[in-house]
């Protein structure tokens, strides 16, 4: 039986690090208490009538009333560890994680809807029907064209039945166009508090706090505490990282309380400038109102997703090409989960991009064990290391960090 | 130094040399095995010209060869617009080792081989290709889709997840209605409702004589090794589905012949092994092998470059060329016991159905390195096989030689053990 102490303390731990990092705003508290109330008292009260495994959903569908479904990303060492007995050995850890969360005795009332982004996320839909649960799957066709996009909206109609016929209540148009605005201007706000906070905050802080996202209960209220953090951290000290080498993070999202990755770039001596992971992409993928008028109401979604379930992941690699055009980046950490191969697939047109623009990349495979983690260290320092050197040989002895 | 295009001659050279040295000598062993059927010969021919003598296909000259990847191709829609398909899943191990290079380390080890034969441009059959419809079924393939196109034209074939529902089928149906132009445009010729109702009966034909054959590897004692049947089917790849149809009518009339003349290749108490997993592509025959090496007998396969390729008929309640599609969409959708989609119960009804038929003792279940899907299905398989009393084992493998003596160990442990547990279920009833 899965041992709910050692998830506790995994994330304390996690939290304790965080603490030390983020300024002493009573403002971050809430972000704090938000993860806390998820992973700890939510988890226990069990009491969600939506649970989404992945990120990867239009959140309208979701988001009933403000209220918020409850998330599994699929970040703890610990809930990998429940799952063990049940999945093949080369399972990638998020659906590790994700399944023994599951079975730990969570969502038996619930809908559960899986996004099928990969092979794991397929297999995970099918064992947890066998075991009873309440499952509803979304497909996304592999190939973005028009005939696609029909079924696209298929899936996504299938969807909103689905969640309405669980919730027992229509979900309107009017209600979905409600949703969808709430979203729309949480991520207006996200987008504010990513500019803003870049001086302020450090890259893992501000990882966190985009990733209370998916803790939080009410939507209207995260993003109101959201906005308070953003207008004290517009007030606040700015912080002295100029120096350091900007790292922009790719490849394998990285989910609490697994932050190991962007707390060893950050004891590397590198800065965390941005994370372009499907997961923070769709969150900061702002779509104008205008857009949303002329689209169908379920095509922004698949047209902007950059999830690995495509044959070609054109709408990451057009992300990430405008990212680097608009922002400095002196190299890029290319973060790959055990298990996760088409993360892998998808790198080497990255790397050519790269190459072309002269951003030195560094290809990370890891998984939610500490054992490789010195190991990681040492490589991580020899990237700081080239990256100072490129960045001395540009501007000069002064502007390194030493 | 040497110039880039020397470096790339002697790499072909030395690239020949190995991947015809491996093949002739799985061919070899194959043949050694028990007395192989004259008729089967035609079949290993074929294997031979393509992989030792590196020849193309053998087909008319004015035909085109389409490349698939896997069975959700559907073959009779290639020969409807006037081409054959050829089945391009290699077992090849000097392939896979080129295409490590290009292929990320933890992919499956038969998308490598596919790259492999791309990059190095050696194989006739897959060179003279001129398209290749890649099903999105696995993650590897979907990405490999992705990958392949930069060594031939590709074109991603959409498989839905789910199987259930019309709706699910509907979509492949579409996707089989958006391949048709690409296969025209291709060839030059019209798929017509004629020439699809012939390229039905074609396949139908092949399978057909498929089914006859299989009621004779049924048969206790067995009538030919079952690796040399698993080398027939996998020849269907690359033959003319008329030509292998009649050369398998040939083969079973030998079956025939041998069943009268009670020319048997086993003995009845010959532990009977079914081998259930990810595919096992020709020149990687290396388990079917050891199985009947160290004295079992190679029974059945439930594998897609073995029965279950062939084993259900496209069934047309409407002719009309619509209906015809349709029967087409559900053939390849519904009985596919393929892991790829989120239910698939099916696979294990089928194979607990394969075990009555087959008299089946033991399940080898194989698992290529990187094929996760099946990994993901093995529990539920050990579960249904404990419950009917049959072992089960799963043999991890890859497409090297270097596993070769620790799998020879497990393998002739389990048909010892086999054979003890049937030594004392006969103590145990006298």
């Amino acid at each position: 039986m899965s041992d709910l102490s050692d998830c506790k303390k995994e994330i304390a731990d996690v939290l304790k690090r965080l603490l030390k990092t983020m300024p002493a705003y009573k403002e971050v508290q809430f972000f704090m208490e938000c993860v806390i109330n998820h992973y700890l008292t939510g988890r226990e009260k069990n009491n969600s009538d939506i649970v989404v495994i992945g990120s990867n959903i239009p959140e309208e569908l979701v988001l009933v009333e403000d209220r918020m479904p409850y998330w599994i990303l699929g970040g703890s060492r610990v809930s990998s560890m429940w799952a063990d007995d049940i999945l093949p050995r080369d399972t990638d850890p998020v659906s590790r994680s994700g399944l023994g969360y599951i079975l730990s005795g969570f969502a038996g009332n619930s809908l559960i809807l899986i996004p099928l982004v990969s092979d794991s996320t397929r297999k995970l839909a099918f064992i947890l029907k066998a075991r009873g649960l309440k499952v509803h799957t979304l497909h996304f066709p592999p190939v973005k064209d028009a005939q696609s996009l029909l079924e696209w909206r298929r899936q996504y109609a299938l969807c909103r039945d689905a969640v309405a016929l669980h919730l027992k209540r229509p979900l309107s148009k009017r209600a979905l166009q409600k949703s969808r605005e709430q979203v729309l201007a949480a991520k207006r706000q996200i987008q504010d508090f990513m500019e803003v906070s870049r001086d302020t905050l450090g890259g893992t802080g501000r990882m966190f706090i985009l990733g209370s996202y998916y803790c939080a209960d009410h939507l209207s209220e995260w993003s109101f505490q959201l906005d308070c953090l953003t207008e004290k951290l517009r007030k606040g000290h700015k912080r002295q990282t100029s120096e350091k080498s900007k790292v922009l993070l790719l490849g394998s999202p990285v989910y609490f309380p697994n932050y190991k990755v962007p707390f060893l770039i950050e004891e590397a001596g590198l800065e965390l400038f941005w994370q372009a992971d499907y997961t923070t992409l769709s969150m900061q993928g702002y779509t104008g109102l205008e857009q949303m008028r002329e689209e169908h109401e379920a095509d922004i979604f698949y047209r902007n997703d950059t999830s690995p379930a495509y044959v070609k992941n054109n709408s990451l690699y057009e992300r990430i090409e405008k990212l680097l055009k608009e922002k400095e980046i002196d190299g890029v950490v290319y973060h790959v989960l055990k298990g996760q191969i088409e993360y892998d697939f998808e790198l080497g047109r990255f790397e050519e991009l790269f190459e072309k623009l002269d951003i030195p990349v560094f290809r990370l495979e890891t998984d939610y064990n500490y054992q490789d983690i010195e190991q990681l260290r040492i490589r991580l320092e020899a990237f700081s290391e080239v990256l100072n050197q490129r960045r001395y040989g540009r501007f000069g002895k002064e502007t390194v960090a030493v | 130094m040497a110039e880039p295009d020397e470096v790339n001659g002697r790499q072909r050279e030395l690239f020949i040399r190995k991947s015809t040295r491996v093949a002739a000598s799985y061919l070899k062993r194959a043949k050694a095995l028990s007395e192989m059927p004259d008729a089967a010969k035609p079949f290993f021919d074929v294997l031979e010209n393509v992989y030792i003598r590196l020849t193309d296909v053998q087909k008319p000259e004015d035909m085109k060869s389409i490349g698939t990847l896997c069975v959700m191709v559907p073959a009779e829609l290639v020969y409807a617009a006037g081409a054959m398909p050829v089945r391009l899943c290699s077992g090849s191990y000097t392939a896979y080792s080129v295409g490590d290079d290009y292929i990320p380390r933890d992919a499956c080890p038969l998308v490598k081989a596919v790259m492999g034969f791309g990059k190095m441009k050696v194989l006739p059959a897959f060179d003279n290709c001129t398209l290749l419809v890649a099903p999105v079924t696995c993650d590897c393939k979907k990405k490999l889709a992705g990958v392949v196109d930069s060594v031939k034209n590709t074109v991603p074939l959409q498989v839905p997840p789910l199987k259930r529902e019309d709706a699910d089928t509907e979509v492949f149906l579409k996707e089989l209605y958006r391949l048709i132009p690409i296969l025209e445009k291709e060839t030059g010729r019209q798929v017509t409702a004629k020439s699809l109702a012939e390229g039905i009966n074609m396949v139908g034909n092949a399978q057909y004589e498929m089914s006859e054959f299989l009621k004779y590897r049924r048969h206790v004692p067995a009538l030919m090794s079952g690796t040399q049947i698993l080398s027939v089917m996998n020849a269907y790849s690359y033959m003319p589905v008329k030509m292998w149809a009649k050369q398998m009518h040939r083969l079973n009339e030998e079956m025939k012949l041998r069943l009268v003349q009670e020319n048997f290749v086993s003995r009845k108490n010959q532990p009977r092994i079914l081998v259930t997993g990810s595919p096992i592509a020709f020149p990687n025959i290396k388990i079917p092998l050891l199985i009947e090496e160290m004295g079992g007998v190679f029974a059945a396969d439930e594998t897609c470059m073995g029965e279950r390729g062939l084993y259900d008929p496209v069934s047309v309640i409407d002719p009309s060329f619509d209906g015809m599609m349709r029967a087409l969409a559900s053939r390849y959708t519904k009985p596919c016991t393929c892991p790829v989609f989120v239910d698939n119960s099916q696979r294990i009804y089928r194979i607990k159905q394969m075990i009555r038929e087959n008299n089946i003792q033991g399940v080898i279940y194989h698992v290529l390195r990187g094929c996760l899907v099946y990994d993901y299905e093995y529990q539920l398989m050990e579960e249904a096989m404990g419950k009917m009393d049959i072992p089960i084992i799963r043999v991890e493998s890859d497409y090297n030689e270097e596993d070769v003596e620790q799998l020879r160990i497990r393998i002739e442990a389990f048909i010892e053990l086999i054979k003890l547990k049937e030594y004392a279920a006969v103590h145990e009833r006298q």
